[in-house]
């Protein structure tokens, strides 16, 4: 007997938050499996002791609620105006000590930090903060140009000299003003999409600033920028000096034009700066010399030489280090299905093709999605090979929330594909339904009355398995500005 | 009996009142959050006192009063890390933390108990030591949901995740539980 779907929703099934459908196959379950009705027996106790913790502290928080109540009349809310994340927080420990304290305490406090505070305040670093406290920290203090919706590892924003705000990975947005600075650590990224929607992306050590909704300034490390229809994104090479043989009144910069709909990556470090078109036409200005770059194509300032466009190496697996910024937006972003389709149109056409693959792997069950939508399109029909190299990592990657999609593949026209949808079912489930994955192979009948099994089981166990929402994946961050 | 958010409407225009009744909704809440923060000092409690005041001088920027929980937590978890900041060079560690009746931050009360109570008494801390043991996530959503009579989705809500991830982290939760006082107890999980 397969305990295993019964055993993740027995503590669900205790707090009365099984639907009734799963609720009833959970009792029948527990009548027939002694292990688990033991399982059950142990989390009600273990629920009760829970209740006795709970009562404990109940004493606890009626004495708590009266202290505090007593307090209120003492402490009034500070007003509805904006201040400062830091000068609101410094006001915040004070005034329930100072209430009406001269400003000259304030700024002492400020300055010397007192080491007797209960709860100093501190700390500069916002990570608790709730986004939507967050998200109006800033924005009176400059015109808001750009908002960090995606933040991984170690990233600050300096919004002026000494005003600098540290990010986890959790925070949900922050709002950027105007000539905001943007650093990100080691294996650290992070993505911010500007007032007139460009996207702009920063591997790791990258140092950016943000000057307009449509002009950002690189001093070094790597961005991937995109500008959608009708927006138009200017990116400057901060200290790219430019020889007087080029420079001329107006031109006196390092910049690359990216226009509608296109998108760019460049990288700058102390030797030169690079910048390679990924989509479209991007165009670079180097003091009062053009150059135009078409897709693939690359360009290059080294020592302040601009030297010949060439063909750039793939961008597509230069810029892999976007992947962990696509996939926070959840396995079924448009880009990041892009993406996967790209590497696997690129698989059998390489000599590199098992570069893609890993990379592929790489993403895990965020590929699950995007190669599972290949196979069911008529594209797979056009290489039997890319499907199959799809079909193999589908099988070894995927998560329960596929398990309904893998259950339409088992209706693929190819064989290989339905047998290692059977197995991915087989590894999740522990069901093969007397139909080992191997037989899916051969075309018989027998396939269509197990994949109609395969279909009711579904329909009665759909409840026990977390879908793509449950499983916290299908909700992207907002890039609506 | 009013909502969260009109008493929210109401303490923003200053009426003390409204404030006190979400004081009294909340205290446990907020206590439970405080706890799985610093797990078993004292100063949870004060910590706890701290943010509901701290909620009550910032009520006027709590911009959705329908996220009132939400935001009190966001709020209580900022007190606490700070403290924690504050205190972390001074926190006793977890391996010198027994099961004596009279070690440091006990929060059950260990007034001598009846003699047929002392087995309950001792599956408590037991199980005290254990939560604290559980990872913070888990074992924030574990107190959460024994503080407060609250569904999956009123706490997907005030955790910010899904009901899904509740449900992992509950269940999770019992989980590891169940097998640690399993072991505890000689017998096997």
């Amino acid at each position: 007997m397969n305990c295993e779907p019964f055993r993740e929703h027995i503590s669900a099934w205790l707090d009365g938050e099984l639907p009734d459908d799963a609720a009833t196959a959970m009792e029948q379950h527990l009548l027939a499996c002694p292990d688990c009705g033991t399982y059950a027996d142990d989390l009600r106790e273990q629920q009760s002791l829970l209740g006795d913790l709970a009562t404990a502290d109940e004493s606890r928080a009626a004495k708590l609620a009266a202290s505090v109540i007593d307090r209120l009349t003492a402490v009034q809310p500070t007003g509805p105006e904006w201040r400062p994340a830091k000068l609101r927080r410094a006001l915040d420990w004070l005034m329930g000590l100072l209430v009406g304290a001269a400003a000259s305490w304030l700024a002492a406090w400020w300055v010397w930090n007192p080491a007797e505070s209960p709860v100093p305040d501190e700390s500069r670093d916002v990570g608790a903060i709730d986004g939507s406290e967050v998200e109006k920290v800033e924005e009176d203090i400059a015109p808001i140009v750009a908002r960090l919706v995606n933040v991984i590892g170690d990233v600050r924003v300096t919004i002026r000299q000494n005003e600098s705000i540290a990010f986890p990975a959790d925070l949900a947005t922050f709002l950027c003003p105007s000539d905001s600075t943007i650093e990100t650590g080691a294996d650290s990224r992070c993505e911010l999409v500007t007032s007139s929607g460009c996207v702009v992306r920063l591997n790791d050590a990258t140092r950016l600033v943000v000057r307009s909704p449509s002009e950002v300034e690189i001093h070094e490390g790597q961005l991937y920028c995109t500008a959608p229809e009708g927006a138009e994104l200017r990116v400057l090479a901060a200290g790219e000096s430019i020889p007087s043989s080029v420079v001329s009144p107006g031109f006196d910069a390092t910049q690359f034009q990216c226009k509608s709909n296109t998108s760019l990556w460049t990288s700058k470090s102390s030797s030169g700066v690079r910048v390679v078109s990924a989509s479209g036409e991007i165009e670079l200005q180097f003091g009062a010399q053009t150059a135009t770059l078409q897709t693939g194509e690359s360009a290059e300032i080294v020592d302040g030489t601009l030297l010949p466009v060439g063909r750039a190496e793939d961008p597509l697996f230069s810029t892999r280090w976007i992947h962990p910024l696509l996939i926070q937006n959840g396995p079924a972003d448009g880009e990041l299905k892009q993406r996967v389709d790209d590497m696997l149109a690129k698989i059998g056409l390489s000599k590199v093709s098992n570069l893609y693959e890993a990379e592929l792997r790489s993403l895990g069950e965020y590929s699950v999605l995007p190669l599972i939508r290949y196979l069911e399109s008529p594209l797979s029909d056009q290489d039997v090979h890319r499907r199959r190299v799809a079909a193999r990592i589908v099988s070894d990657l995927a998560v329960t929330w596929t398990i309904s999609d893998l259950i339409q593949l088992l209706g693929h026209a190819d064989g290989e594909v339905r047998a290692r949808a059977a197995e991915a079912l087989a590894r999740l489930t522990g069901e093969t339904h007397e139909r080992a994955p191997d037989q899916w192979r051969e075309e018989s009948p027998d396939n269509d009355a197990a994949r109609e099994l395969w279909v009711g089981w579904w329909q009665r166990n759909r409840g026990f398995y977390p879908s793509l929402e449950d499983a916290g994946k299908s909700s992207p961050r907002s890039k609506e500005f | 009996m009013s909502t969260d958010a009109e008493l929210v409407g109401r303490a923003k225009r200053g009426e003390a009142a409204a404030y006190a009744e979400l004081v009294r909704r909340w205290s446990a809440p907020v206590l439970a959050i405080c706890r799985a923060r610093v797990k078993t000092s004292h100063a949870y409690e004060d910590l706890a006192q701290e943010s509901l005041l701290r909620g009550w001088r910032s009520i006027a920027t709590l911009e959705d009063p329908e996220k009132f929980g939400a935001w009190l937590r966001g709020i209580a978890q900022r007190v606490c890390l700070d403290w924690l900041k504050c205190h972390q060079n001074r926190q006793v560690p977890l391996s010198t933390l027994g099961a004596s009746p009279d070690r440091n931050g006990a929060l059950i009360d260990l007034h001598p108990a009846p003699s047929d109570g002392i087995e309950r008494q001792s599956e408590l801390e037991r199980l005290q030591i254990e939560i604290d043991r559980l990872p913070e996530e888990e074992r924030e959503a574990l107190l959460l949901y024994a503080y407060r009579d609250v569904t999956y989705r009123e706490l997907a809500d005030l955790l910010d995740v899904s009901i899904g991830t509740v449900n992992l982290r509950l269940s999770r939760a019992r989980e590891r539980l169940r097998k640690r006082l399993a072991l505890s107890n000689g017998t096997d999980p």
